[in-house]
């Protein structure tokens, strides 16, 4: 097994991240250097631009590499396109390989997806941060916020307990740094140690689960003397929990409990989800998007492999028919996430604690949508394409309600729920864009939000947790609640003399564009459900 | 024999352990900690495997405990006198981690280890490098990545830009030896 | 004579699981951030511990086991690094390390 210098295509959106990552870095060393505001404004504009290009021109590779959408013909008649379209054969041609890569790094229609979600979450970060900057080293602010990208990506992909462990690390180190990030500030110092502590500790408890699964695995596949194996790769470990028996399958299911408990702070669900509401609160808003949009998604990412591709054997069911395996530990941290998540919600009076509120509950139904991917290949596939389509709505909707308290941030609104009183006068783009964020977030009907969480809870139902999705609906319920208190300022209290909010344009396009695609996916639900049906059969 | 020295350094490290938990004074359990590096290095040498025990002393012993007195130096402070334990009921968790460890040790007793009879090959280190450029190159590269970011991370974090920081002597006599330059010059 | 015809693998495992708990109950009573982290670093050297044993017990003529506890020393370095000086941000702004006292945050 060895890197062939043809899998390079394979990797080529990793590799053009690293490489922006440390164009960014290098050419701030080429801005001019002085202790202005104005000088500093002008490196940091440099950086986010030349983030913001890159990462725009790598999500386009990746579109066109990873064929999902469209598919190139391979011999058009010369035209005045066909430079561009011969390249984006070449592309399509060196991005199609099957199998992982060295047994660790799968290249499949997930992956894509995966890349994606998260690189163009990094776009969005990256244009509102532009406008939103951070006070002091801007070039290595966005390089530390593409090389979590890069950690992220490669989590998505990982078929191997070793470099899902890196790649982990490799986004967590990044955001803890992001968290803190202008650390003279008490409350980033504050949020960027919790982050902190959570996260190592978190990675220290998934390790020791990891460590067991690969004692289990090398305790079971030294005896049979066929080729050496590496017992750390996905495929490995599912063939030993295959064939393994009850006192084995106990240390499998303590593995694999430990294993989700790790990766379950990513998610910030109930009950590792304290760190959330107060560094969602303390770090800036534009790291608070990242976190609630790209974090979870990559740890979704990674849960998915892991449980799909390591331990298929251990499911179990959370239903009628049997409350055993993973499936039922996913099931109690999503009953405890929706109950407590919008519980806790209701009497939040800042706006940024309460939308991290939100967003834990939302990890609850990205439990309930793991839930189905043990069963029998139909029902498990489309509940995959479910998960897909949640995850991507779910990820614009938090970009747009966080990009849109960042936008008020950098206005000098404060933070309290009363502050927005009057916002429909004081700014009608940035009320509108948060009515619909958080419409679509409560799933009516119009908007994305409903569709997603409609396909999710059948997911549920069909896989037998019908009691689960009973009571997700009640919490569905229960959150209209603390919606309303949010949208209730903006549209129903006077103004009175709260002076008008001005967007830099930037963020105003970006976060308009957020809300158009909330609403075009909520009427045409269609396309992008192909798209999700089709990352998840190109395997 | 080797079960006696097996004995005696699982004793040194859960009594180390025990002490890095429990010692009031910080600068303390930083050096039970060390102790506790040793002879975890100590018990991989046990186990031959020789590479990783050097790397445990080479990177614990030496890089992140020098760090965390560098630490412990610069965040000195007056608490000599106050418990080092959290206020709340410290007995809560010490039922819940024993229960967690009664459960841990249950489930690995119960499991049936197949023990192996293949032999330990004799060059281990090269083994090691061998499969770090082949099977595991991704693993490795990506590492790269996060020390680099843990360098970058680090700096930015705890370096204090050059205009916020309190002004040293060196800084004070620059200034002062500016301010005779200009007057010399007759500029303001 | 080698440990693997002396010590059974449990006891060496077993020594893995106390290191690990008396680590957990170290992050969770330690008032300090810089005790919380002590505790991690026992944390990750149980785990460690585990893995070599694995490796040197039930594969020796493979390397899984001795990668990934390598590379987890790697990364347990780097952790420790970010670590340590956000502890000195902290301090910086707050001249407080306890973490009792980070109550800057709340709703």
């Amino acid at each position: 097994m060895m890197f062939q210098i043809s899998d390079v295509p394979r990797l080529l959106p990793e590799l053009m991240l690293a490489v922006l990552a440390l164009l960014v870095l290098g050419s701030d060393v080429l801005e001019r250097w002085a202790d202005d505001p104005a000088a500093r404004r002008e490196r940091g504009r440099a950086a986010a631009q030349l983030t913001g290009i890159g990462l725009g021109l790598i999500w386009l590779v990746t579109l066109v590499q990873g064929g999902l959408a469209f598919t190139i013909a391979p011999a058009g008649a010369a035209g005045p396109l066909d430079a561009l379209l011969s390249l984006g054969r070449n592309l399509q041609a060196g991005g199609a390989e099957r199998g992982a890569l060295l047994g660790a790094f799968a290249t499949d229609g997930i992956t894509v997806m995966a890349r994606l979600l998260l690189i163009g979450a990094a776009l969005v970060v990256a244009l509102l941060a532009g406008d939103h900057l951070p006070d002091a080293h801007p070039a290595e602010f966005f390089t530390l916020l593409l090389l979590a990208t890069l950690g992220m990506c490669v989590m998505a992909a990982a078929q191997e307990l070793i470099i899902a462990f890196v790649a982990l690390e490799c986004s967590s180190i990044a955001l803890y740094v992001l968290a803190g990030y202008s650390a003279r500030q008490p409350a980033a110092a504050e949020a960027g140690m919790k982050y902190l502590l959570f996260g190592v500790v978190s990675s220290a408890v998934l390790l020791y689960g990891m460590s067991l699964a690969y004692g289990v695995t090398a305790s079971i596949g030294g005896a049979d003397g066929g080729p050496p194996r590496v017992n750390t790769s996905f495929a490995a470990i599912a063939e030993a929990v295959r064939v393994a028996d009850v006192a084995q399958r106990g240390a499998v299911m303590l593995a694999v409990t430990l294993m989700i408990a790790g990766v379950a702070y990513k998610l910030a669900l109930v009950p590792f989800h304290s760190w959330a509401p107060d560094v969602y609160q303390g770090a800036s808003p534009t790291v608070a998007a990242f976190l609630a949009a790209a974090s979870k998604t990559a740890g979704v990412f990674l849960l998915v492999r892991v449980l799909t591709a390591a331990f298929p054997d251990v499911a179990g069911a959370a239903g009628a028919n049997g409350f055993t395996g993973w499936a039922a530990l996913l099931a109690l941290l999503a009953l405890s996430t929706l109950v407590l998540g919008n519980l806790a919600a209701l009497p939040q009076d800042v706006t940024r604690r309460l939308l991290a509120y939100s967003s834990i509950s939302h990890a609850g139904f990205l439990a309930l949508a793991l839930l189905p991917l043990g069963g029998a290949a139909p029902l498990r596939d489309a509940a995959s394409a479910a998960l897909l389509y949640y995850l991507v709505v779910a990820l614009i909707g938090s970009l747009a309600a966080f990009g849109a308290l960042a936008a008020l941030q950098a206005a000098g609104v404060a933070d309290r729920l009363e502050d927005l009183a009057g916002l429909r006068q004081r700014n009608p783009l940035l009320a509108a864009v948060l009515t619909i964020a958080i419409a679509s977030m409560a799933g009516l009907p119009p908007l994305a939000g409903f569709t997603a969480k409609f396909a999710v809870f059948v997911g549920a139902w069909e896989a037998g947790a019908a009691w689960l999705v009973v009571i997700a609906l009640v919490t569905t319920v229960i959150a209209l609640a603390y919606y309303l208190r949010v949208l209730r300022p903006i549209w129903m209290q006077p103004a009175d003399d709260r002076p008008t909010v001005s967007v830099a344009p930037v963020t105003a396009v970006t976060l308009a564009l957020a809300a158009l695609a909330l609403i075009a996916l909520g009427v045409l639900p269609g396309p992008l459900w192909q798209l999700a049906q089709a990352a998840v059969l190109a395997r | 024999m080797v079960t006696v020295i097996f004995i005696a350094i699982a004793s040194l490290i859960i009594a180390s352990a025990v002490l890095v938990v429990i010692s009031r004074e910080i600068v303390r359990a930083a050096l039970w900690l060390i102790a506790t590096f040793f002879a975890v290095g100590a018990l991989y040498l046990l186990l031959e495997a020789e590479f990783i025990g050097v790397a445990q002393v080479l990177v614990y012993v030496g890089a992140v405990s020098i760090l965390i007195l560098f630490a412990i130096m610069l965040t000195r402070q007056h608490e000599r006198h106050e418990p080092a334990w959290r206020a709340g009921p410290w007995w809560i968790a010490l039922a819940g981690v024993i229960g967690l460890a009664a459960v841990l040790i249950t489930t690995i007793g119960a499991v049936p280890w197949r023990l192996t009879d293949d032999d330990l090959p004799v060059s281990r280190a090269p083994q090691l490098g061998t499969a770090l450029m082949r099977e595991y190159l991704l693993p490795f590269q990506l590492a790269a990545i996060v020390l680099l970011v843990a360098l970058i991370g680090a700096v930015v974090i705890a370096m204090e830009e050059r205009r916020r920081r309190t002004p040293t002597l060196a800084d004070d006599i620059a200034a002062q030896r500016g301010a005779a330059d200009r007057a010399e010059d007759g500029t303001p | 004579m080698s440990m693997i015809d002396a010590v059974p693998l449990s006891w060496v495992l077993t020594l893995a699981a106390i290191l690990f708990c008396i680590g957990l109950f170290g992050v969770i009573v330690r008032r300090s951030l810089i005790g919380v982290l002590f505790g991690v670093e026992l944390m990750l050297n149980a785990v460690n511990i585990n893995l070599i044993a694995f490796w040197r017990y039930l594969e020796p003529n493979l390397v899984a086991g001795q990668v990934f506890a390598l590379f987890i020393i790697t990364i347990a370095a780097a952790e420790a690094a970010v670590g340590l000086a956000m502890v000195i941000a902290v301090y910086r702004t707050r001249r407080t390390i306890v973490a009792d006292d980070m109550r800057n945050l709340q709703g």
